[in-house]
C-alpha cells in the first residue's frame, strides 16, 4: 500500500463527504457517505482507509472519518 | 449497379427533387393523368416524384429548398402562362400538369445543349462516368445534337484546385447549378462557398476566391455528395474508379453515430458516403468520418500477434493460439500468486456493444472479478450518476431531431461545431430559423459568433465554476417565479422539491452573488436565465466541459434540476442532452463496463439480477463492486494489481497524470492490449493482440441518443479476427467455455438480459434501420423521446447542488487555469486521424493564450512554451487568441508528445472519480526546447518502435 494510494482515498472520501454533507445533519451525512463508500468502492479500498483511519484522521473531513469509523464498526 | 444490404435503401436513395413538407391540408392533383396527394407546399417537382413520375432535373435535390436555376424541369400547367419550373411551383388543389409535351421536350434538349456547348465531353475519361446526373440527363431529355459548336467564350481552361487532400475542385465541369454552394449554405451551415460574378462569368468560388483549402471549408463533403457532375470530387474516385456496391454501416468517430454507404470495389472502400436514410445523420456527415478512414489500411497497422516477457524485451510475433495461451498462462499464473482480484480489464468506447458486452463479461466470469472499467470513466462517467439520480436513467433525454423544436438552446461546456459536427450543422440550422442560443463556456467557441448565427448570450464561465452557474440559472427561475408548477406538482416528489426550492432560492445563489465566482455580469445570467425559463421549449446540450471537473456529478444533476424546474423534459424540442465524446461510451456504459454494474446499470449486490446473469452465464458472480481506473493505478504502483486486459482504449496519453499512468503500467506483470496500433499504452505491453477496425467487424454502436445502429463487415479481419472472437478465444483458453457464432447471437444474450434491450435483435435493427433503447414489450418500435409520462415508472427527484471549489485554484506559482477540448479534424488521441490527410489541418497541438497574458510572459506567437503544473510540464507551441479569456489558456490532446496530460491532475469528480480535466492551474513560460519528460517519452517511444520492428524483421 503506497502513500500516493492513501493519499488518494483520503482525498476521494473528503470529496464526497465536502458534496454530501451540505444540508444534512452529522448523522444523515455520514450514513450516506458510508452507503456511497459501500455501494462504488471495492471492499480492499474500504479496508484500506478503515487501517489508515487513525492515521490520517487529521486530513479526513469530519464527515468522511464519520463514515469511515461506522464502516469500521460494520466490518 | 451498387447492391446494398439494408432492405429500405432503395426508398432513401431515390432524390425527390424537393424536401418534403408537412401540412395538415392535403392537396390533390393530376399529373400525366395520375391523381396525387401530397401536403400543402408541395412542389410539383416532388408530387410528381412521388406518383412515380421522373421530370429531368439538374438544379434540384431533395435535401435542398428548390432554386430553380436549371430550367430542365419545365412543365405545363393548365391555366397558367408559360412554362413554370417544377421544383419552385408549388401544388394547388386540382392543378393538372403534363411534365411529357412536345413544347417541353424541345425546351428541356435546347436548355442542356447550352450545357453542353460549354461542357468539355470527356464522359469516356471523366471520373463521374457512370454516376453524373448531366449524362443521365443528356440521355432522359434525348440530345442529339449540338448546333452551337464548341469554339468561342467557354470554361473549358479553368484552373483545376487539388489544395483539399480528398477532394478535387474542377471548375471546367461546372454547371453553375450552385447546388454545392447551396448544400454549404443549407445542409452544413458554413458558407464557405459563392456563387462569383454575374452571367456568363459566374462561377462558384471558395470564401474569398481562395482556393478550397485556404477558406473557411470544413470539408464535410456536403458539396460533394451534391454536385450533380464529377466538378466536386473525391480523390479516391479519380484514382481508383467508381464504387460497384456498398454496405450501410455506421461511423466510428464521435457519439452523433453517422450513418454511411461505404462504397465499394472488390474489397477496397472506396468512399464512404454518408447515408440518407441514417436516423443521426439524414445524409450528412463531417470530414473525419466522411475522408478519414484511411487509418484503417495504414501501414502501420498491426496484424499479428505479438508477445515479450518483459518491456524492455523485443516483440516477438507469434500466432493467434500461442499468443492466446500466453496470455492466459500469465493472468492465470498472476490470480494463483496474487489473488483472484490482482487482475482487471479495460471495455473501449470505440468497439462494439457486443465487444464490450463480452469484454466485462470475460473479467466477471472467466477472471471472476469485477474489476472492470471503461474509458467514460474519464469522460461521461458524471451523466450516468447525475442523470440516475435524478432523472432514473443514465442516458439523454431527446433525438437529435428534437433540436428542430427547440426555442431557447443552452449549450453548456460543449463545442458541437468541432466535436460534434453533424449534429452542430442541425442546431445551426434550427438557429438560423430563429431558435436563441445561450452559450456557457469559457472560451468563445466557433457557435458564440458564426455566419448568420449570434449566441444571445455568451456566458464565459471561469473553469471550474459550473455548479455555481447553474445554481444561479436555476435560482433565477425559483425567485422570479418561472417554474412550471404543473409539471413539477405532477411529474416530480414534492419533499425534493420543497427542499431543492429553499435552497436553491438563498440569496447566496443569485447571480449578483455567483457573478465573483463564475466570472459572469449578473445582468447577462439574469437576462439569460430568463429567457431559457420563459422559452415554451428551452433544450440543454452540454459535453466534458461539465462532466470532467471535481464537481461534474452535481453540474450533470444541477442541469437536471434546471430542466426538471421549468418543465423541460418529455417531449419533442426539450430535455436534457449529454454530447458523447467517442463513437460507443452511451453503449460501453450500458453494457455493464462499470465496476459496480452489470448490463443495463443494475448494481452487483443486487442479488435479482445478479441470479439472473448467473444462470445465463453459469458461474457465480462477486457481489462487491471492482476497481476503478485510477484505483486499478494506485493498486498496481502498490503492487497488488499485476494484470490487465485493455481493449481500443490508449490509457497512457488519455488519462491524467501520465507519469503516474506510466509507473503503474511498469508496475504490471502482464499487460495485454487489443488495439489496431501500437498505442501508447501497447508501448508498456506484454501481450499485443491486433484488434480490428469498424469496417472490419459486424456489431452495434449506440450513439448520444441511445440510437443502436448496425455496424457492417465490409472488409476481412486484417489480423484474421474480429474484436469479439479474440475475447471468446482469450476467455476459453481462460477455462471460461464461450462460444458465439456472429455477434448477432451475442445481442440476443444481451437482449434476454436487459430489460431496456428485450425487444433488441439484429432482424429488428435491419427492418427499422436503427432502434432508440429502451426497446422492450412497452416501447416494440424503441422510445425516441424519453420520460413522457413518467421518470421510469417513478417522480424526478431534484437534487442539492451545493458549489464546492475546486482545489485546483489559481496561484503565485500557477496562475493560469489550463483547460483541454478538441478540434474538428482530430478524434481523441488521434491514433486514428494523425494517419489520415486530417494532419494538414492540425498538425500539432497548440496552446492558445490571451494576447494579455501573452505580452507579460513575452510570449510570440509559435514560440515555444514551457507548462507546468503540480503534475508535470511540456512544452507546446503558443498561439495567441482571444477566444479564451485573460488568466486562462486552452490546449487538445490529440498528440502523444504533445503532453497534455503530463500537466493535467489526478483530481477527480467526487462521485464517479472522472478526471478534472478542464481546470488544472498552470503557469507557462517561454523555453527553447521541449520538456525533459518529453525528451524521454520520445526516446522510449522510438525505443518501443524499434523492438517491434526488430521483432518483425527476425520471423
Amino acid at each position: 500500500m503506497s502513500e500516493h494510494e492513501i493519499d488518494r482515498l483520503v482525498r476521494m472520501a473528503n470529496d464526497i463527504a465536502a458534496n454530501i454533507a451540505p444540508g444534512k445533519d452529522t448523522e444523515a451525512a455520514e450514513l450516506v457517505v458510508m452507503q456511497h463508500l459501500n455501494k462504488f468502492w471495492p471492499p480492499s479500498l474500504r479496508e484500506k482507509i478503515v487501517q489508515n483511519l487513525d492515521a490520517r484522521i487529521a486530513t479526513l473531513h469530519p464527515v468522511a472519518a464519520g463514515a469511515v469509523r461506522r464502516l469500521a464498526a460494520a466490518c | 449497379m451498387l447492391t446494398y444490404f439494408d432492405p429500405q435503401v432503395e426508398a432513401w436513395e431515390k432524390d425527390y427533387g424537393t424536401p418534403a413538407r408537412h401540412s395538415d391540408v392535403a392537396v390533390t392533383l393530376h399529373v400525366d393523368g395520375n391523381a396525387v396527394t401530397v401536403p400543402a407546399g408541395t412542389s410539383v417537382l416532388r408530387a410528381a416524384a412521388e406518383a412515380g413520375i421522373s421530370i429531368p432535373k439538374l438544379c434540384a435535390s431533395d435535401n435542398l429548398e428548390a432554386f430553380g436555376s436549371c430550367r430542365l424541369c419545365v412543365v405545363e400547367i393548365e391555366g397558367m402562362r408559360g412554362k413554370p419550373a417544377a421544383c419552385t411551383t408549388p401544388v394547388t388543389e386540382g392543378m393538372v400538369v403534363r411534365t411529357q409535351t412536345p413544347a417541353v421536350e424541345k425546351l428541356r434538349r435546347n436548355v442542356m445543349e447550352l450545357y453542353i456547348s460549354d461542357h468539355p465531353l470527356d464522359c469516356l475519361t471523366c471520373p463521374a462516368n457512370g454516376n453524373c446526373e448531366l449524362q443521365d440527363m443528356a440521355g432522359a431529355v434525348g440530345l442529339r445534337e449540338v448546333r452551337y459548336g464548341f469554339a468561342g467564350d467557354n470554361h473549358l481552361v479553368a484552373e483545376k484546385d487539388d489544395s483539399n487532400p480528398y477532394f478535387s475542385f474542377d471548375p471546367t465541369k461546372c454547371i453553375v447549378c450552385s447546388r454545392c454552394v447551396r448544400a454549404c449554405d443549407e445542409v452544413q451551415g458554413t458558407l464557405a462557398l459563392t456563387i462569383a460574378g454575374r452571367g456568363f462569368e459566374s462561377k462558384v468560388a471558395a470564401g474569398q476566391d481562395q482556393s478550397f483549402m485556404d477558406s473557411d471549408c470544413v470539408s464535410c463533403g456536403a458539396c460533394i455528395q451534391a454536385c450533380p457532375t464529377s466538378t466536386l470530387m473525391e480523390k479516391q474516385v479519380i484514382a481508383v474508379g467508381q464504387p460497384e456496391r456498398a454496405v450501410i454501416t455506421t461511423c466510428a468517430y464521435c457519439g452523433v453515430g453517422c450513418s454511411f454507404k461505404a462504397e465499394m470495389r472488390g474489397d477496397q472502400v472506396v468512399r464512404m458516403v454518408p447515408y440518407k436514410g441514417g436516423h443521426a445523420n439524414h445524409g450528412h456527415s463531417c470530414v473525419k468520418g466522411r475522408f478519414a478512414f484511411g487509418y484503417a489500411t495504414h501501414q502501420d497497422r498491426i496484424t499479428k500477434p505479438m508477445i515479450r516477457d518483459a518491456i524492455d524485451e523485443q516483440w516477438r510475433e507469434v500466432d493467434w493460439p500461442e499468443a492466446i495461451s500466453f496470455a492466459a498462462a500469465r493472468l492465470k499464473s498472476i490470480q494463483a500468486k496474487y489473488g483472484i482480484d490482482s487482475v482487471g480489464g479495460i471495455t473501449s468506447s470505440r468497439c462494439t456493444n457486443e465487444e464490450s458486452y463480452l469484454v466485462q463479461k470475460m473479467v466477471r466470469t472467466a477472471f471472476r472479478t469485477n474489476n472492470v472499467d471503461t474509458c467514460a470513466r474519464v469522460c461521461h462517467s458524471p451523466t450516468g450518476f447525475g442523470l440516475k439520480a435524478t432523472l432514473g436513467e443514465s442516458a439523454g433525454t431527446q433525438t437529435f431531431d428534437s433540436v428542430m423544436q427547440a426555442d431557447v438552446i443552452l449549450v453548456m461546456g460543449a463545442n458541437p461545431t468541432q466535436a460534434h459536427p453533424v449534429f452542430a450543422s442541425q442546431l445551426k440550422r434550427r438557429l438560423r430559423q430563429g431558435a436563441q442560443l445561450i452559450v456557457a463556456d469559457p472560451r468563445a467557441i466557433e457557435l458564440v459568433k458564426t455566419p448568420h448565427i449570434k449566441a444571445a448570450y455568451h456566458l464565459a464561465v471561469r473553469p471550474g465554476t459550473n455548479v455555481a452557474f447553474i445554481n444561479a440559472m436555476a435560482h433565477v427561475a425559483v425567485t422570479e417565479n418561472l417554474l412550471d408548477e404543473a409539471f413539477i406538482a405532477d411529474r416530480c416528489t414534492s419533499d425534493s422539491f420543497a427542499s431543492w426550492r429553499a435552497f436553491i432560492a438563498e440569496e447566496r445563489f443569485s447571480p449578483e452573488r455567483s457573478a465573483e465566482i463564475t466570472g459572469i455580469a449578473a445582468t447577462d445570467l439574469r437576462a439569460a436565465a430568463r429567457l431559457f425559463a420563459s422559452a415554451p421549449n428551452a433544450a440543454i446540450y452540454y459535453g466534458l466541459g461539465v462532466t470532467e471537473h471535481s464537481q461534474g456529478s452535481t453540474a450533470v444533476m444541477g442541469i437536471a434540476n434546471l430542466a426538471l424546474a421549468t418543465g423541460n423534459l418529455g417531449r419533442e424540442g426539450v430535455g436534457v442532452n449529454p454530447l458523447r465524446g467517442q463513437n460507443n461510451v452511451q453503449g460501453s456504459c450500458d453494457m455493464g463496463s462499470f465496476p459496480h454494474e452489470l448490463p443495463g446499470y443494475r448494481h452487483v449486490s443486487d442479488a435479482t439480477t445478479r441470479r439472473l446473469f448467473e444462470a445465463e452465464w453459469g458461474t457465480p458472480l462477486d457481489h462487491r463492486p471492482g476497481l476503478r481506473i485510477p484505483n486499478m493505478f494506485d493498486a498496481a504502483v502498490s503492487g497488488t494489481f499485476k494484470g490487465l486486459y485493455c481493449q481500443g482504449e490508449d490509457i497512457a496519453q488519455s488519462d491524467p497524470n501520465t507519469q503516474h499512468v506510466e509507473s503503474a503500467l511498469r508496475s504490471l506483470e502482464c499487460l495485454i492490449v487489443q488495439d489496431i496500433f501500437l498505442n501508447e499504452t501497447a508501448k508498456f505491453a506484454h501481450v499485443f493482440l491486433p484488434g480490428a477496425s469498424f469496417l472490419e467487424k459486424d456489431g452495434t454502436f449506440t450513439n448520444a441518443e441511445r440510437r443502436i445502429n448496425r455496424v457492417r463487415k465490409v472488409i476481412t479481419p486484417l489480423s484474421g479476427k474480429a474484436d469479439w472472437e479474440v475475447t471468446v478465444d482469450l476467455c476459453n483458453a481462460l477455462g471460461y467455455p464461450m462460444d458465439y457464432a456472429h455477434p448477432s447471437e451475442i445481442m440476443d444474450e444481451i437482449a434476454r438480459l436487459m430489460p431496456t434491450f428485450s425487444g433488441v435483435s439484429y432482424a429488428k435493427l435491419d427492418e427499422l434501420g436503427s432502434i432508440q433503447w429502451p426497446c422492450n414489450a412497452d416501447h416494440p418500435d424503441g422510445t425516441p423521446i424519453m420520460h413522457e409520462t413518467d421518470f421510469v415508472g417513478a417522480l424526478g427527484k431534484f437534487a442539492i447542488t451545493e458549489y464546492i471549489p475546486t482545489t485546483e485554484r489559481a496561484s503565485r506559482k500557477y496562475p493560469l487555469l489550463l483547460t483541454t477540448g478538441r478540434i474538428l479534424s482530430q478524434y481523441n488521441v488521434g491514433a486514428q486521424t494523425r494517419r489520415t490527410a486530417n494532419s494538414e489541418w492540425h498538425a500539432e497541438d497548440v496552446l492558445e493564450i490571451h494576447p494579455h497574458d501573452a505580452e507579460e510572459r513575452g510570449i510570440n506567437e509559435g514560440d515555444w512554451v514551457g507548462v507546468t503544473s503540480r503534475a508535470g510540464e511540456t512544452a507546446l507551441r503558443a498561439t495567441i487568441a482571444e477566444t479564451v479569456q485573460p488568466g486562462v489558456v486552452y490546449t487538445t490532446f490529440h498528440h502523444p508528445l504533445s503532453g497534455a496530460n503530463v500537466v493535467t491532475t489526478e483530481n477527480s469528480d467526487w462521485a464517479t472519480n472522472c478526471p478534472e480535466y478542464k481546470v488544472t492551474a498552470v503557469q507557462a513560460v517561454k523555453v527553447s526546447r521541449p520538456s525533459e519528460w518529453q525528451s524521454r517519452y520520445r526516446q522510449f517511444s522510438e525505443r518501443q518502435v524499434e523492438l517491434m520492428d526488430g521483432g518483425r524483421h527476425v520471423n
